[in-house]
C-alpha cells in the first residue's frame, strides 16, 4: 500500500516536471527581478548564460538555518565556490528566525537581505505562502542534479512546494546504541524488540520528547507509519489535511494502538529535552540505546561527543527521515550569483563531501556515494541495504504536529 | 573607615563558597575547550583522556571571531551611554518628584524584560526596515536599549532614593540649575548606582541575541549573534561552547576591574561631598 | 516632598526621555503583538479577527500547566537568589581580607550567557556527569537534578545566573546607607543586629525590592536553562513559545503566549507592589 502510494505519486511528479526550459511554478510570471530571460534559461545554457551577470553583481549573502553545517561551509564548500567562478559569498549562520526576516523585508517592500537561504523543511510552508520564495523550477533547472529524487525535490514534510525548494541535505531518525554494551547483532531491530530491551533495561533507553526534538518526533511518526491501521494510514500522505482535520484524526482511534506502544514503553525510559539531550546521555554512559538522527549522531561522534563505539540502525518497522533544502528568496538583488550557488551545492563535489563530513545524505539518485564512502564513514552510518529499503518518508505536518500533542496529553501529562 | 577589617573566617567561607560556586564549574568548562575530539570525553572518565589546544586555534582562526569582539565592545559601550542618558532623568523624577501615575509608569518600564526579545525583536524588524535602520549598528543599538533601561532606571532611581532630599532642595534654593544638580550632586552621590545600572546595560547589551540577530543579521555580527553557530538551543558543541564561554569573559572582567577601579576613586569622592 | 504644579510639570518633563524611548519602541511591537494575538498582522498567516488563539490558551490543560511552571521557575530561583544575596552583600560591606577581589570575582556568572551555564550544570550534575563519575567509585550517587520532576538543576543554574546580578543591587543599596546614621544607631545602645534590622535593611529596601522584582520578571520569560535542564513535562510558556514559533510557526498563539506572560508578570508585579506599599506606609 505504501510503496504504492509512493510510486503513483512519484510518477505524477516525474510526468509534470519534464526538463524543459523554466517556466515559473504555480504562476504566469516569475516573481524575481532578472537581468536574463529566465523563461530561456535552461540547464544547457546555465553556466555561460549566468557567469557573465553573476561577476557584476558582488557578494552573495547565503543564509544558513542550521547549528552543525557552519564548518562545511566555511572551511570547504564557500572557498571552493569562490575559487571556481571568482565570485565572493557571505556565509551567515541565521537560525530559523530568519524566515521573519525575510517575510518583514519582504512586507516593507525592500530588498531580501538574503540571497540564498538553506531553510529548514518545517519552515517552507509559512515562507512560500508569504511569498518569499522565487517561483523557479530549481528542481529541473540545476545542470548540477538532473537527477533529484522526484519526492524529495517537490515535497517537504507533506507541503508540496513543486520544485522551488532544491533538496540539499537529506537524513533519516533512526536508533543509536552504544556497542560497548548493546553488541552489533543483539541490538532491538523492531517495535517490539525496543519495547522489550527497555523493560528488560530500566533507564537505559533514551527517548527524545517528540515535542522537542526531530528524532523523538521522528519515532512517534514511524510508530504510527507500522502500527496504524489501514483506514487511518490513508491520510498520512495526504497533503490536503488540514490542521483540523488532523486534529479529529489524532484524538481519534486512529492513534490507539501507537499510544498503547508508548503506554508499555514510558515507565522504563528516560524521556529527554532534545535531540542533543539524548545523545549526552548515551555519551555518559547511562542511556545504551537512543532515539538519534543518522547525520547528528554522525557530526557529533566526528566531534568526540559521542564515543566511537556507537552505531546506528534503523528498525525493521521503517523509521522517517526527511531534510532540508536551498531556496533563492523573491528579493534578492543578486539572482545569477544566487542561482550558481545553488547549482554549485548540489554537485556531485559539494553534495559527496557534505556525505563525508556531514553524514548528510543526498537526494542525488545516480551519485556515486561508494567512492565518498571510505570504510571508517560507512560504520558510522546506518548500513546501506537499510538506508534502502527502511527510510520512509516524513508524514504530512498538519497529522505529526496533532499526533504530538495527543502524545504529550496522554504520555506525558500527569492524570 | 579606618583599617580595613580582616575577619579570616568570613573571608575564608566566601572564598571557599567561591570556589566551589565558580572556579570548579569554570575548570569543567576549560577542561572541555582542551578536549581532542578524536578522543572525546566519556564517562567513565573524571577527566579528558587526551588535551589540545585545537579547538581553541580553529575557533580563533574562524571568520571573524575577532572582529565579532570588537562590535560587540563598540555596540555595548553605546548602548550604555544611550541607557544612561535616557534613564538618568526619568529615574530622577521617578525617586524625588510628584509624577502623576507614578506606580503605573514604575511597573511599566519593567515590562521589556518580561516580554521575550522575540516578539520585541520581530515587530520593529518590521519598523526598522521600512526605516531604513535595519542591519545598522545605530538599528542595534536602538533595539538593545529597549532591554537595557529597565534596570538603569530601576537601579538609578533606588540610588537616587537613597539622597537626601534635604541636599537637593538645599542645592536648588542655592540656585543650581538642574544640569549643576545632576552633575555635581546626583551623579557623585548616586555614582554605585551609575556603575552598578551600567555593568547591568553593558553585560546584558553583550549577551542579547534575537533582537541583535533580527535587526542586524546579516551586517552587524556581534560575538553573540555568531556564537548561535555553538550555542543555539537545539545543539550545544561542548568543546566549541567551552572556548566562546572564555572568549566572552576575558573582556568581561576587564571591564569588571575597570568598574571597580571607578567605583573605588568616585566613592572618595562621594564621601567627601557628603561631609560638605 | 515638593506639591506645587511646577513641580509635576518637571517631574513630567523629566521622567519622558526613558518613557517615552520604551513607549515608541517597545510599546508599538507589543500593540503589535496583542493584535497579533487575535489575528491581526501576524506573520505568516492571512490577517483576520479571531479569538481562537486565546480560547486554545485559556482552556487547554496544557497552557493553564505552563503559566503554573513559568511562575514556580520564577518564584524559586527568586527566593534562593535572595537568601544568598542579602547576606553576601552585607558581608561585602562589613568588609573582609581580599574583599576587592571577591567583589570582582563574584560578578562573573553575569557575562556566562545562559545557555551556558545551563551546559556546565548539565556536564556536572547530569546522570554519568562528572560529579556522579566521581561519587560513583566511591559508593555514592546523586538524586536525579537534570529532568528532574522538580526541576532542581534548572533552579540551580537559574539561582546560580541571579545571585550576582541581585547582589551587585542590594550591595549598592548597603552602599547608599551613610555610616553616621547607623554610628548613631550603635551610639543610641542598638546591637548590631538591631541596627543592621531597624537602619540598614528599611533604607535599602528600594534596592531589595529592585533587585527582587527584576530577578522575577527576567525569571519567567527564562527560556535556556529550562529548556536544557527543566522537566520534560510541563514546560514553561517561554520554551512553549519559541516551540511552536519556529517548529510550528503559529504566530498568533505565539503572540497571545507572550501577551500572557506579560499580563501574568504584570499582575504578580502589581501584587507585589501592593505589598511593599503597605509595608512602606506602616514604617
Amino acid at each position: 500500500m505504501f510503496k504504492l502510494l509512493v510510486s503513483t505519486l512519484a510518477l505524477t511528479l516525474a510526468l509534470t516536471a519534464g526538463a524543459r526550459a523554466a517556466e515559473p511554478v504555480g504562476a504566469a510570471d516569475f516573481n524575481v527581478k532578472s537581468a536574463i530571460d529566465l523563461k530561456a534559461l535552461s540547464p544547457a545554457n546555465f553556466v555561460e548564460t549566468l557567469l557573465p551577470v553573476a561577476r557584476g553583481e558582488g557578494e552573495v549573502v547565503f543564509y544558513d538555518f542550521t547549528e552543525s553545517f557552519g564548518p562545511l561551509f566555511n572551511e570547504h564548500l564557500l572557498p571552493r565556490f569562490e575559487k571556481k567562478y571568482g565570485l565572493k559569498v557571505k556565509h551567515v549562520q541565521a537560525g530559523p528566525q530568519a524566515v521573519q526576516q525575510l517575510i518583514a523585508a519582504k512586507m516593507a517592500g525592500q530588498a531580501s537581505p538574503a540571497d540564498v537561504y538553506f531553510i529548514g523543511n518545517g519552515n517552507i510552508r509559512t515562507a512560500n505562502e508569504a511569498g518569499i520564495i522565487a517561483n523557479l523550477p530549481l528542481n529541473s533547472l540545476l545542470p548540477s542534479a538532473p537527477d533529484l529524487d522526484p519526492l524529495a525535490a517537490t515535497v517537504a514534510r507533506g507541503y508540496k512546494h513543486g520544485g522551488i525548494v532544491v533538496p540539499f541535505h537529506r537524513n533519516v531518525t533512526a536508533i543509536g546504541y552504544d556497542t560497548r554494551y548493546v553488541k552489533t547483532g543483539s541490538e532491538p531491530k523492531t517495535l517490539a524488540e525496543l519495547a522489550a530491551y527497555a523493560a528488560a533495561n530500566p533507564k537505559k533507553v533514551a527517548f527524545t520528547n517528540p515535542a522537542r526534538g526531530g528524532s523523538g518526533q521522528g519515532l512517534l511518526e514511524s510508530a504510527i507509519v507500522a502500527l496504524a491501521t489501514e483506514p487511518c494510514k490513508a491520510r498520512l500522505f495526504d497533503f490536503t489535511v488540514t490542521p483540523e482535520e488532523a486534529k479529529v484524526w489524532a484524538e481519534g482511534e486512529c492513534m490507539t494502538p501507537v499510544l498503547d506502544w508508548f503506554k508499555g514503553i514510558r515507565p522504563h525510559v528516560e524521556i529527554t529535552n532534545g535531540n542533543t539531550d539524548t545523545l549526552t546521555l548515551i555519551a555518559n554512559g547511562q542511556a545504551h540505546v537512543g532515539t538519534v538522527w543518522e547525520d547528528q549522531t554522525y557530526d557529533f561522534s566526528k566531534r568526540g561527543l559521542v564515543p566511537p563505539t556507537v552505531r546506528v540502525r534503523l528498525l525493521a518497522d521503517g523509521q522517517v527521515g526527511d531534510g532540508d533544502g536551498i531556496m533563492i528568496p523573491a528579493g534578492t538583488q543578486k539572482l545569477a550569483s544566487a542561482l550558481l550557488l545553488t547549482d554549485f551545492l548540489l554537485s556531485d563535489e559539494a553534495q559527496l563531501l557534505k556525505l563525508e563530513l556531514n553524514g548528510s545524505r543526498s537526494a542525488r539518485t545516480k551519485l556515486d556515494v561508494a567512492k565518498a564512502l571510505k570504510p571508517e564513514v560507512l560504520e558510522k552510518l546506518i548500513p546501506s541495504e537499510q538506508y534502502a529499503t527502511l527510510a520512509r518518508p516524513r508524514i504530512v505536518a498538519t497529522i505529526s504536529s496533532a499526533a504530538t500533542a495527543r502524545f504529550v496529553a496522554a504520555i506525558l501529562q500527569l492524570p | 573607615m579606618s583599617a580595613h577589617p580582616t575577619r579570616p573566617l568570613l573571608a575564608f567561607g566566601l572564598y571557599a563558597g567561591l570556589f566551589a560556586a565558580l572556579a570548579m564549574p569554570l575548570a569543567v568548562a576549560f577542561l572541555w575547550s582542551l578536549v581532542v575530539p578524536k578522543a572525546g570525553w566519556f564517562a567513565p572518565d573524571i577527566v579528558p583522556p587526551s588535551l589540545s589546544l585545537d579547538t581553541w586555534s580553529t575557533m580563533l582562526a574562524g571568520r571573524g571571531l575577532i572582529r565579532g569582539i570588537g562590535v560587540s565592545l563598540v555596540i555595548s559601550v553605546l548602548v550604555t551611554l544611550l541607557t544612561t542618558l535616557l534613564a538618568l532623568p526619568t529615574a530622577y523624577a521617578l525617586a524625588k518628584l510628584p509624577v502623576p501615575g507614578k506606580r503605573a509608569i514604575e511597573l511599566f518600564v519593567l515590562a521589556p524584560l518580561i516580554v521575550p526579545g522575540l516578539i520585541v525583536g520581530v515587530g520593529l524588524g518590521l519598523v526598522f526596515i521600512r526605516l531604513g535602520l535595519a542591519y545598522s549598528i545605530i538599528g542595534v543599538v536602538l533595539v538593545q536599549t529597549i532591554g537595557t533601561l529597565p534596570f538603569m532606571i530601576r537601579v538609578l532611581a533606588a540610588a537616587i532614593e537613597a539622597i537626601p532630599d534635604d541636599l537637593v532642595h538645599a542645592a536648588r534654593s542655592l540656585g543650581a540649575g538642574p544640569l549643576d544638580v545632576a552633575r555635581r550632586l546626583i551623579v557623585p552621590l548616586a555614582w554605585p548606582g551609575f556603575v552598578a545600572g551600567g555593568l547591568l546595560s553593558f553585560v546584558s547589551s553583550f549577551e542579547e541575541f534575537e533582537k541583535t540577530f533580527i535587526v542586524g543579521a546579516p551586517h552587524i555580527q556581534t560575538l553573540t549573534t555568531m556564537l548561535w553557530t555553538y550555542l543555539g538551543g537545539r545543539l550545544i558543541i561542548f568543546p566549541n561552547a567551552a572556548v566562546v564561554t572564555f572568549v566572552l569573559i576575558v573582556p568581561a572582567i576587564l571591564v569588571f576591574f575597570l568598574a571597580q577601579a571607578a567605583l573605588r576613586d568616585e566613592r572618595a569622592l562621594a564621601a567627601g561631598m557628603g561631609k560638605l | 516632598m515638593n506639591r506645587h504644579p511646577a513641580g509635576t510639570i518637571a517631574g513630567l518633563l523629566l521622567v519622558a526621555p526613558g518613557v517615552l524611548y520604551l513607549v515608541a519602541l517597545f510599546g508599538l511591537p507589543l500593540a503589535m503583538a496583542v493584535a497579533a494575538s487575535f489575528g491581526i498582522g501576524a506573520i505568516g498567516t492571512r490577517s483576520a479577527f479571531t479569538l481562537n488563539h486565546w480560547q486554545a490558551l485559556l482552556s487547554e490543560r496544557l497552557y493553564r500547566d505552563a503559566v503554573a511552571m513559568s511562575l514556580y521557575l520564577a518564584l524559586l530561583p527568586t527566593a534562593l537568589a535572595l537568601a544568598v544575596s542579602v547576606p553576601l552583600a552585607v558581608a561585602l560591606r562589613a568588609g573582609f581580607a581580599g574583599r576587592r577581589l571577591f567583589s570582582t570575582l563574584y560578578k562573573l556568572p553575569l557575562v556566562v550567557p545562559s545557555i551556558v551555564a545551563a551546559f556546565v550544570v548539565m556536564t556536572l550534575f547530569d546522570r554519568g556527569g562528572v560529579i556522579s563519575r566521581v561519587l560513583t567509585p566511591v559508593g555514592l550517587s546523586l538524586p536525579q537534578l537534570v529532568r528532574d520532576p522538580w526541576a532542581i538543576g534548572a533552579i540551580l543554574a537559574m539561582t546560580w545566573k541571579n545571585v550576582p546580578f541581585m547582589t551587585l543591587i542590594i550591595a549598592d543599596g548597603f552602599a547608599s546607607v551613610s555610616d553616621d546614621l547607623r554610628h548613631a544607631a550603635r551610639t543610641l545602645g542598638a546591637g548590631p543586629f538591631a541596627a543592621f534590622i531597624r537602619v540598614d535593611l528599611p533604607l535599602a529596601l528600594p534596592a531589595i525590592s529592585a533587585a527582587t522584582i527584576l530577578v522575577f520578571v527576567t525569571s519567567i520569560a527564562a527560556f535556556a536553562i529550562p529548556s536544557l535542564l527543566g522537566p520534560i513535562h510541563p514546560q514553561p510558556l517561554s520554551t512553549l513559545m519559541v516551540e511552536n514559533a519556529f517548529e510550528e510557526n503559529r504566530w498568533g498563539l505565539v503572540s497571545a503566549m507572550g501577551t500572557l506572560l506579560t499580563a501574568i508578570a504584570c499582575a504578580a508585579l502589581l501584587a507585589y507592589d501592593r505589598l511593599t506599599r503597605r509595608r512602606e506606609a506602616s514604617t
